[in-house]
């Protein structure tokens, strides 16, 4: 649980974060969202206390953070940027222990740890003799992600960690980072200023601007009932009703009859995927579909239409 | 005519050529005062001539092989053969010429031995390049090519050429001269590396020092070695005049201590420049991440800053030992000793070979750092 608490920071004659106050919730996927200069990645980096707030008060777990080391409560926090910066002189298996062996783990628990945290991040095995230049964006990126949580923090932060990669990279990081999350249940801050990658990833959402808050709350939440015109505008832009359909599955939506002959789709496909693929098949049915291939239900396009409490 | 696929080769074999075919291989006077003959290889022997010109030609012709592994260790080859064809031809040769009765007379090498032998080597080094050998290889080859020589010389094969005749005179002071080099280049270095760490570490906090102090250390650059050397002599001399202590500790305005200073003054601005270099070189995003991952400053600079301005830091020791070995040589004039002196002393008494006693072993010594410190940059770059 990560508490901020009346908290300003100025740069210059620019007011970065103005009396902030917020509690992001433990073993939550957080993601701090807002349009560039809104204060998002300042209010990162203080929380690991790489930039110190001029006013107010961060407490992890409890514990006033000004009060730790800066070293000491780095090492306690994962950290995930977007240029990813691994070391290029060290291998990849080194980059992975860096913390562990920062905080003077022994060998055994260091190759021990190294297991886990390959299999947990869906690292390559192969990768972990090599240098960091013989990797792609995308992969180092990945080796980025494992480095974070190699000592087993309970709090990973990550400014804009996919910004750079290309689409394909970025989507299956997103769900590798999803993935991680539900396996890890740490709490994890997130910035992006990517709307779709913060609904798609967020139990959480935060939405800054200014150095305010705008609204916090899950990505429904603030699809259906934008507290103002700047969050209707930021997260749903024009579409947020076709942004919503992202974010439930087809499986609860679904009619009970089975019929034959439609174009399948999976139950935990999304009702946008459902959308798009009756767009695709020119069609207004669709048969939906456990795992393993048997027929449970029908998603007809008027489910699509009507609000989840009207079905 | 076939494409020429390597200019080099081409280049020193026909240089080589020339001057074996129009040069003395040997200048023989009747004593060190008297005016040298220079007596060209086919009059000494035409067959030593076919010998040494036998590789000549072959690496004229290598320039047109088209296969550059090939053609680079055929010329390696040819190189070494050249090497010791000049060698050991100018070595038997003078024994032939060398007459008890004239114990005065002098043989020395000519043009037609020097130029072929500097194309022998050129060769050497040009195929050493194109077969990219990594420094350690390098050093082999070089061993592998000296080894023999050494042996060669140690059984006297070379006694009666007049260059060793000078060395074996001079022999006592010439291992005292080596030693003196050494030791001031090293300490000139040793004090440069000293002095450039915390100059690097102060106009790395403040940028704002950084024109200065390059603007300042580029105008010492820009003085001319002997104006410098002299230059210390005048205010060294007045501080052992008021300070005479200082005098017992052997400090004075000639001698080692100001071609000593000269040396780290000299060496400063290159060692300062490529610290920053390598420092500039490690990447915002490598420190943000070090920053963020829990690195103490300590933790950073020794692990991640260091390791990775290493290559620079290196070529920065390694432009400033090579410097430093030749600037030493004039430092002799100011009685700072070293192998210059014999080349001053050459100079002063017309003795060619004298001359060559000095700057033989001071060319011999920069190679040797340069190949030293190549070895020590491709560790760290395979490090790094």
């Amino acid at each position: 649980m990560i508490e901020i608490e009346g908290i300003s920071k100025t740069f210059g004659a620019l007011k970065a974060i103005d009396d902030l106050s917020l509690t992001f919730p433990e073993s939550a996927f957080c993601t701090l969202v807002g349009p560039s200069g809104c204060g998002k990645s300042t209010l990162l980096r203080m929380i690991n206390a790489m930039i110190l707030p001029d006013a107010g008060r961060i407490s992890l777990r409890g514990t006033d953070i000004s009060t730790l080391k800066p070293d000491r409560l780095r090492r306690g926090i994962g950290y995930v940027i977007q240029s990813v910066g691994l070391f290029p002189h060290w291998t990849i298996a080194d980059n992975i222990l860096t913390v562990p062996r920062l905080l003077r783990w022994p060998k055994q628990k260091c190759s021990e740890r190294l297991g886990e945290i390959v299999a947990l991040t869906e690292v390559d095995p192969a990768w972990l003799t090599r240098k960091p230049h013989q990797l792609s964006g995308g992969q180092q990126q990945r080796v980025g992600v494992a480095r974070a949580l190699a000592a087993d923090p309970d709090i990973i932060l990550m400014d804009e960690p996919f910004a750079a990669l290309d689409p394909p990279s970025r989507a299956n990081l997103q769900d590798a980072m999803r993935r991680i999350h539900v396996r890890s249940k740490k709490t994890i801050v997130f910035v992006t200023h990517d709307i779709d990658e913060a609904l798609k990833l967020a139990d959480v959402m935060v939405i800054l601007n200014k150095g305010r808050l705008a609204q916090m709350g899950t990505p429904r939440e603030i699809l259906e009932k934008p507290k103002s015109d700047f969050v209707r505008g930021f997260a749903g832009g024009a579409a947020p009703r076709l942004r919503l359909l992202d974010l439930e599955h087809a499986r609860t939506r679904m009619r009970p009859e089975i019929i034959e002959s439609a174009p399948v789709i999976v139950a935990d496909a999304s009702l946008k995927d459902a959308l798009n693929l009756m767009l695709t098949q020119q069609c207004q049915s669709l048969s939906v579909h456990d795992k393993a291939g048997q027929p449970i239900g029908t998603l007809h396009i008027a489910d699509l239409i009507g609000s989840p409490h009207e079905s | 005519m076939p494409p020429i696929r390597n200019r080099v080769l081409l280049v020193l074999g026909l240089t080589g050529s020339i001057a074996l075919g129009f040069g003395g291989f040997l200048d023989v006077a009747p004593n060190r005062l008297a005016r040298a003959t220079a007596l060209p290889i086919w009059d000494l022997s035409p067959a030593a001539g076919l010998i040494a010109a036998l590789p000549l030609l072959a690496i004229m012709l290598l320039a047109f092989v088209k296969n550059e592994k090939w053609r680079s260790i055929a010329a390696l080859a040819g190189a070494v053969w050249l090497f010791y064809a000049c060698l050991i031809g100018a070595a038997l040769l003078a024994q032939h010429l060398a007459t008890p009765s004239e114990p005065a007379l002098r043989i020395s090498l000519g043009m037609a031995f020097w130029i072929p032998m500097a194309s022998g080597l050129f060769s050497f080094f040009d195929s050493m390049q194109r077969l990219k050998l990594n420094a350690l290889l390098r050093g082999f080859c070089f061993a592998l090519l000296f080894f023999p020589f050494a042996l060669l010389a140690q059984a006297g094969v070379f006694d009666a050429l007049s260059l060793t005749k000078e060395f074996e005179t001079h022999r006592t002071a010439f291992m005292q001269a080596l030693i003196d080099h050494i030791v001031l280049v090293g300490a000139a270095l040793s004090i440069a590396l000293l002095l450039a760490s915390p100059i690097i570490l102060a106009i790395w906090w403040k940028t704002g020092l950084q024109k200065l102090t390059y603007a300042s250390l580029g105008v010492i650059q820009a003085v001319p070695s002997i104006a410098l050397f002299g230059l210390l002599i005048a205010p060294l001399s007045a501080l052992v005049f008021y300070v005479p202590a200082l005098a017992q500790s052997g400090i004075g305005g000639t001698g080692r201590t100001p071609a000593i200073i000269a040396l780290v003054l000299y060496s400063l601005l290159p060692l300062v420049r490529n610290g920053m270099t390598g420092l500039a070189a490690v990447s915002p995003e490598v420190k943000d991440a070090a920053m963020g991952l829990g690195f103490t400053t300590r933790e950073r600079v020794l692990k991640i800053d260091l390791p990775l301005a290493m290559p620079a830091l290196l070529s920065g020791m390694r432009v400033v030992t090579v410097q430093a070995v030749g600037l030493a040589s004039v430092a002799a004039l100011i009685g700072a000793g070293g192998l210059g002196t014999f080349v001053f002393q050459g100079i002063g008494q017309y003795a060619l070979d004298l001359v060559l006693v000095g700057a033989i072993p001071i060319i011999l010594l920069a190679l040797g750092a340069d190949l030293g410190f190549q070895l020590l940059l491709s560790l760290a770059r395979t490090r790094a």
